[in-house]
């Protein structure tokens, strides 16, 4: 018999989490609920943002409210907006923020309107969103060729996600998958050019002016056979553009259930400088949502190699076959 | 009706089947996910039959004391606590194969019998494995100044047979004859470098006095000459590092002063000369054939000429896996001028060559 993981050690974690999201989001609807009439509420958690947001639709009852409060002292919220439904114009002189949580101040209202409060809390414990959602990827792939990254994202508790206080969504569930390109990289730079590095480099360092004249022949012998007039150093430049997220996104698709966020460089704790010049990956981050509707959601990052491997052979004005 | 699908990509949908996923892919000894959703009026049961190289590690939205073992080794789920959904997550086994193709079959069948369906989803489990092919007794290495080259009557030849990314660090077995050093054409700049960052990272560790314990240790392994793949070393690197994003995610400040103090040590010690030759040494990291040198940078100095050079290959791969760790016969060396080689210049990663013989 295999032990599912709801006998596991992460289970008390995803059930204090979702039940203190849900005591929250309880308490904030009886207080509504006293007044007014409920139509509608839901919990939205932003996981990248690591914040609980409340959405709670409402139909004002009774005639002009005046300067009544409604208070909501259940912890201090990182935002709140009240928006009557009629024209969606936040009513920001509504909400005063109080030492514990928050209150509406009624003036602006008016009875048998219709209106959305909605109300953001932080995640104070960082790991209830992975106890919550099993996030796996392809770390690489078995060949060279390939370039077809899987993504994929279960919930491990699905009913965790129809509260007492309405349906509870994750959003923007993020993936970083790591896109290895060095020996893209390698492959892709000829032996002149290394020749004319290695040239560059010792031309640089040399201080003696006979030998530096020597090593400037042979620099300017290793250009001339790779036959452009650029210099190594712009050509460099050019390269590590390519690593900036405007440069690598072009190279990128994201398909299926998950969409594209952005990239980064690559950083392995292996690398021996923390701060690494040349990437030997790139990490592109992919955002899904998961909710009642939708408990696993699965995805492809393509890598277009041959794209990104001729625009490093347009830099170095080599083709690349 | 029993009907039979095969598929290797993708996901399948089938009538009341919304989708049956598996990963097509994954690094032997490592975890992959697969799920089935299906129409939440349906009342099923599910059987899931894995290969010996696969198991099942965890299920999700099933009840306490499901996943009954059938005859045929298939286990078998029926009671769920929300309709309509099943998550699992594989474990694979390491193999002596690099690369294999497993199946793991998937039966569903309606409660009733009626219906039955079984699906096979496909999966490559692939693995680097990293072989000595030629050492030779001895090797002489003359430098030659005028030019700043290295000439090497001989190199070692190893090699990745294997499918995925191998990376590597060689280590001595004795440092009686020789001893590492840092690269000497980066030398100055990670000086440099390293100098600003310690400063920087005692001010910080001042400023967060609750992460000053992580903020020691990385400064500590950024100073100190380790093998990044000692058994030791490499489960302190894990859980430092560990240790660090966990500060992170907790202490957005921190992380920022973390990340800027490496930044601007970086950026004020780099030159035009540092970044071609960062890159000349990002070149000479990557061998052949998916292998990354992690210490490529470093040197091979002798103590004496000739002197015996005893060394390891230490491996590991993308999914942090362990391998036995390879010892190269001894190599008796000569030097010619100076003795300081970097390590990328002793290994020739290419394919095997006829007539060559491999040991190890």
């Amino acid at each position: 018999m295999v032990d599912p993981i709801s006998a596991g050690a992460g289970a008390e974690l995803a059930k204090k989490g979702t039940e203190e999201i849900v005591k929250r989001a309880s308490k904030l609807i009886e207080v509504i609920k006293g007044k007014h009439n409920i139509l509608e509420q839901d919990i939205v958690i932003y996981c990248p943002e690591k914040i609980q947001h409340f959405s709670i639709a409402f139909e004002a009852t009774g005639g002009f409210l005046g300067r009544n409060k409604i208070k909501f002292p259940y912890g201090r919220p990182t935002r709140v907006k009240l928006r009557p439904l009629r024209s969606g114009n936040e009513l920001s002189d509504a909400v005063n923020y109080t030492d514990d949580g928050f209150e509406i101040i009624c003036d602006g209202m008016q009875g048998h309107d219709m209106f959305i409060l909605e109300a953001e809390y932080p995640i104070e414990d960082s790991r209830f969103i992975d106890s919550l959602v099993q996030r796996d990827h392809a770390k690489e792939l078995p060949k060279d060729s390939e370039t077809e990254y899987w993504m994929h994202a279960a919930i491990k508790f699905p009913q965790a996600l129809q509260t007492k206080a309405g349906r509870l969504d994750l959003r923007d569930v993020d993936f970083k998958v790591d896109v290895g390109i060095s020996e893209d990289i390698k492959t892709s730079i000829p032996g002149s050019f290394r020749v004319e590095l290695d040239a560059a480099v010792k031309l640089l360092k040399e201080r003696d002016p006979h030998q530096k004249y020597v090593l400037g022949i042979q620099h300017a012998k290793a250009m001339r056979a790779r036959g452009k007039g650029r210099n190594v150093a712009e050509l460099l430049g050019e390269l590590q553009d390519l690593f900036f997220p405007t440069g690598f996104s072009k190279y990128v698709e994201v398909k299926k259930d998950f969409r594209y966020s952005s990239c980064t460089r690559g950083v392995n704790y292996y690398d021996t400088l923390p701060f690494p010049t040349w990437p030997k990956s790139m990490i592109v981050i992919s955002r899904t949502d998961l909710g009642p509707d939708r408990y696993a959601a699965d995805g492809i990052m393509v890598y277009k190699k041959n794209d990104f491997l001729q625009r490093v052979g347009a830099i170095l004005g080599i083709q690349i076959d | 009706m029993a009907t039979s699908t095969v598929d290797q990509t993708g996901t399948v949908a089938y009538g009341w089947l919304k989708s049956l996923y598996m990963a097509n892919s994954c690094i032997q000894g490592d975890d992959f996910p697969a799920h089935i959703i299906w129409d939440k009026s349906a009342r099923l049961k599910v059987r899931v039959k894995c290969p010996a190289a696969i198991q099942v590690k965890e299920v999700y939205n099933v009840d306490q004391g499901e996943g009954h073992v059938l005859e045929n080794g298939s286990i078998e789920y029926t009671n769920f606590v929300v309709d309509g959904y099943i998550g699992f997550v594989f474990q694979t086994k390491p193999l002596q194969t690099t690369l294999v193709r497993e199946q793991v079959v998937f039966d569903v069948e309606s409660i009733d019998g009626h219906t039955r369906s079984s699906f096979t989803k496909e999966i490559d489990l692939f693995r680097p494995a990293v072989e000595i092919v030629r050492a030779p007794a001895e090797l002489r290495i003359k430098y030659d100044k005028d030019k700043g080259s290295w000439n090497l009557s001989d190199r070692i030849r190893i090699r990745n047979v294997g499918a995925g990314t191998a990376l590597v660090e060689i280590g001595l077995i004795s440092e009686e004859d020789f001893q590492m050093g840092a690269s000497s054409s980066l030398e100055e700049f990670q000086k440099a470098f390293l100098t600003d960052l310690g400063i920087k990272l005692d001010l910080l560790a001042k400023d967060h006095p609750r992460h000053a314990g992580v903020v020691q240790d990385v400064a500590l392994l950024f100073k100190q000459r380790i093998y990044l793949l000692d058994e030791k070393i490499k489960g302190k690197i894990k859980s430092t590092f560990e240790e660090l994003e966990a500060a992170g995610n907790e202490d957005p400040e921190f992380i920022e002063g973390f990340l800027s103090a490496v930044a601007i040590s970086y950026i004020k010690n780099i030159s035009v000369i540092t970044e071609l030759t960062s890159f000349l040494e990002y070149l000479n990291s990557i061998g052949e054939g998916r292998v990354i040198i992690l210490n490529s940078i470093d040197s091979m100095k002798a103590k004496k000429s000739p002197a015996k050079l005893r060394m390891v290959v230490r491996l590991t791969d993308l999914a942090d896996n362990n391998y036995p760790t390879l010892q190269l016969p001894p190599i008796t060396v000569t030097y010619e001028g100076e003795s300081g080689v970097p390590i990328h210049m002793l290994f020739d990663w290419k394919g095997l060559r006829a007539g060559t013989s491999k040991i190890g």
